[in-house]
């Protein structure tokens, strides 16, 4: 099976293209998207093109279905672009997926599709009338996708079209102020009414089901028991923070100019303007169709979920480990054979003390930095326990990757780049580099506290 | 599909008395799989790597269990050729009388090492190590074929020899190179060589190995004189009725397996005396995530551990990624004899019929 996955370079697409990747019976995956992918794997490619270029159709040879994701979210844009974007960028992929004769399009819509608004029915069902709010942009795109697709797919019976519909994502990257705050422990009171929420791999597994099924038709996917932000937080153990709604509005009204001078990045205002109405989504509809059955079923799993994987402040043992190896790799040359190695190791850590970073090897250089490269050739994923585990020696490499507890996605060989790190680390050398080793790993060894509980 | 098994001599915890052991152990377990129609036995040649694999002469044990046996192939998986180690010459020499001997049985599979131990105690340097390799790769099948061997290369220089005998396999024994990436495959498929793939990975992974394997040689210009379509792998294996069983020392062996190979190969190092590597089973948790990992989705294609239910569907596996052979590593430290002995039974009744 082959399949194209557009925005599969963000936070959702990142889980999307590794569940499809691990799946045997998907031979191609292929990545529509600016930016380079962070996931691994020898099916994958990447194909950096606008959702609105007429390229797009030609990117859709010989796939079985298109997984849409690619969207304007929180950023901030001009309203034109913004718009094009997102509604003439859709209307693209689905036209273009017409046109080839593609079988299936799994398309994220989004809660916000039913109209940010007062008034909803509770539940919200799939068939619950849907509100074009003009006056918050992304819900406005949302809205016309949808207003789009009820048109366009009568037109194209044989092109089975599957709307899913989540709440607000909570998940690993979240690379804007809610997950800022999330990564401080905190969470902004947004007053009384509940949030919804849902964790971004669960809804990464619901694309999956309705590829795998060639699901049509529209699938609300939320967690359940949602609460209001304070409680949220109180389940998480978070502490909320009362900003004064001027204050937050006007800077997020700021950002875009700030952005331009080069302070942090834009986000949409109109996020902050739309939170009060009850919105509360039943799943029941993909878990009966779809067979979803989400890791975290209710909005304090969620939170919980949050709160134990992602990293907050990487382990200062951590971070010295990772500076040793950059220091040891720029006295001691690579072997031989790893001379002549690509090497791009996305180690992405998990738990509260763990962080990204990336080991590169290029023309027989090993070095070491933080963050996600892209695209990697490599995925090592552990939790920070595990990982100072494996560094003080308390667990060998070998059993925490026949548990599963270590995870290698793409090239295999390529972790070992940072197995052989770890070996190093962990044997005696004599001179000042052992010396180093030693102290480190008597650090390590001696606070078995402070990773994630796994 | 072919089904072989492999020797490392991997023995945890070596005293003289065990270490000998070991070696009658293998033989029994070679004229064994010989009994009950595995394919070959290969045989690794490693020096000093104490514990990881006592297997220094290999050509000795291969010339042992040739006499003892009636129809299993021997292949040498691999040959070091670098020339401290063996000679191109005394390679060629060798392996033809292998091959008289035991009526054109023998798989040739070459190497050049990695360890820094065997390096250093052969004084070699491993920046040459490949272009040693490639030297003595091109002379050897020369050497079998040409009633009068010359040869003028960067390392070695031959005058006009006669080197005999020659083997009895028309035009020599088939030819095989290691490799684990798909560089690599594609390299070894470009010599023509048949492809000996440590198996590491997720079934993408390897599936990939394979097609660049395949597309290599099949426009080969082969460094033999003919082309040897062929690719195998090499998992860990114990299947037994008894799924925990088979897993718990399956499991407990590729442990010890694994972190004594990269104990000698990541380390940088020349470790010495008995290496710091788990030798226990998994605790009962452990081992029940190992378990319920198998055959799933993204897990690795490496290891065949569990009853012959769990065997069969790893093995479909590596027949629909398109492997031809599967070297069989039983014999691995901590696996005690009488169960590679009942693994060897089980999976010749009921696996490989499956497969035929």
């Amino acid at each position: 099976m082959k399949i194209a996955v557009t925005g599969g370079a963000g936070q959702l697409g990142t889980e999307v293209l590794r569940k499809l990747l691990a799946l045997r019976a998907v031979t191609e995956v292929r990545c529509l998207d600016l930016r380079p992918p962070a996931a691994a794997g020898t099916k994958l490619t990447h194909h950096p093109v606008d959702v609105r270029s007429p390229a797009l159709e030609g990117l859709f040879e010989g796939v079985d279905a298109v997984v849409h994701l690619a969207f304007l979210v929180v950023t901030w844009a001009p309203r034109e672009r913004f718009w094009s974007v997102n509604v003439d960028g859709s209307r693209n992929v689905f036209e273009c997926a017409a046109r080839r004769g593609v079988k299936q399009v799994v398309y994220t819509s989004s809660i916000a599709a039913y109209g940010v608004v007062k008034g909803h029915p509770v539940p919200l069902v799939e068939d619950s009338p849907r509100v074009c709010q003009q006056e918050f942009p992304y819900s406005a795109c949302k809205h016309a996708v949808e207003a789009f697709l009820d048109d366009f797919e009568p037109r194209h019976p044989g092109l089975a079209v599957a709307r899913l519909r989540p709440a607000i994502l909570f998940g690993r990257v979240m690379d804007h102020p809610l997950g800022y705050g999330l990564q401080r422990g905190t969470l902004g009171d947004l007053g009384e009414s509940p949030m919804p929420v849902v964790w971004d791999e669960d809804v990464a597994d619901a694309v999956v089901l309705a590829v795998k099924k060639g699901a049509r038709g529209a699938f609300n996917l939320g967690a359940e028991e949602c609460v209001p932000v304070r409680e949220l937080a109180l389940a998480g153990g978070l502490k909320t923070v009362k900003v004064p709604r001027p204050v937050a509005l006007a800077l997020a009204r700021a950002s875009p100019t700030l952005e331009r001078i080069g302070l942090g990045r834009a986000f949409d205002p109109a996020w902050l303007e739309h939170h009060e109405p009850v919105m509360v989504m039943s799943s029941e509809k993909a878990r009966r169709e779809l067979g979803w059955a989400p890791s975290c079923p209710t909005a304090r799993d969620v939170i919980q979920r949050h709160v134990r994987v992602v990293p907050r402040r990487t382990d200062p043992r951590i971070r010295a480990f990772f500076a040793a190896v950059g220091l040891g790799a720029r006295v001691k040359p690579l072997p031989a054979d790893a001379q002549r190695l690509t090497v791009r190791l996305h180690v992405n850590l998990t738990g509260p003390g763990g962080g990204d970073f990336a080991l590169r090897v290029a023309e027989g250089k090993l070095t070491v930095g933080s963050g996600v490269p892209r695209p990697p050739t490599c995925v090592f994923t552990c939790t920070d326990k595990v990982f100072l585990d494996l560094c003080a020696g308390r667990v060998d490499y070998a059993s925490a990757q026949l548990t599963g507890r270590l995870r290698v996605e793409g090239s295999p060989m390529d972790a070992m780049v940072l197995q052989g790190a770890l070996q190093q680390f962990r044997r005696d050398e004599p001179g000042p580099g052992g010396a180093v080793a030693r102290g480190l790993r008597r650090w390590i060894a001696a606070e078995p506290q402070g990773g994630a509980p796994t | 599909m072919k089904f072989s098994i492999f020797f490392e001599m991997q023995l945890s915890e070596p005293t003289p008395e065990r270490e000998a052991q070991c070696f009658r152990d293998c033989v029994d377990q070679a004229v064994l799989a010989d009994e009950l129609g595995y394919h070959c036995v290969w045989e690794v040649e490693h020096h000093g790597l104490y514990e990881y694999s006592h297997s220094s002469a290999p050509e000795v044990f291969l010339s042992f269990v040739a006499a003892r046996t009636k129809r299993i192939r021997v292949g040498h998986g691999v040959t070091l050729l670098p020339w401290r180690y063996n000679h191109p010459i005394r390679i060629a020499e060798r392996i033809a009388v292998l091959d008289i001997l035991s009526g054109g049985r023998v798989n040739w599979g070459t190497g050049k090492s990695s360890s820094l131990v065997e390096q250093h105690a052969f004084g070699l340097d491993p920046k040459e190590l490949h272009d040693q390799w490639a030297e003595a790769l091109e002379m050897i099948p020369r050497m079998w074929s040409q009633d009068v061997f010359t040869h003028k290369g960067r390392f070695l220089e031959v005058p006009p020899t006669q080197v005999i005998p020659k083997p009895v396999q028309r035009p020599h024994p088939p030819m095989f190179a290691a490799c684990s990436k798909p560089e690599s495959a594609a390299a070894v498929g470009r010599l023509g060589l048949g492809a000996l793939n440590f198996a590491f990975g997720a079934d993408d992974y390897l599936a990939d190995k394979v097609r660049e394997y395949r597309k290599a040689v099949a426009a080969a210009s082969p460094v033999g004189r003919q082309k040897n379509d062929h690719f195998a792998c090499t998992p860990a294996t114990l299947v037994l009725d008894d799924d925990r069983k088979a897993c718990a020392y399956g499991l407990r062996g590729a442990r010890f397996f694994l972190e004594s190979l990269s104990t000698y190969y990541l380390s940088q190092s020349r470790p010495v005396g008995p290496l710091k590597v788990p030798r226990d089973f998994l605790p009962d948790d452990e081992l029940a995530q190992a378990m319920a990992l198998r055959n799933t989705e993204g897990s690795q294609v490496a290891t065949i551990v569990g009853d012959p239910g769990s065997a069969r569907e790893t093995v479909q596996r590596f027949k629909d990624i398109g492997v031809d052979e599967l070297i069989l590593v039983m014999q691995m430290g901590t696996v005690p004899h009488a169960l590679i002995m009942e693994s060897l039974r089980t999976f010749a009744e009921k696996v490989m019929p499956h497969f035929g």
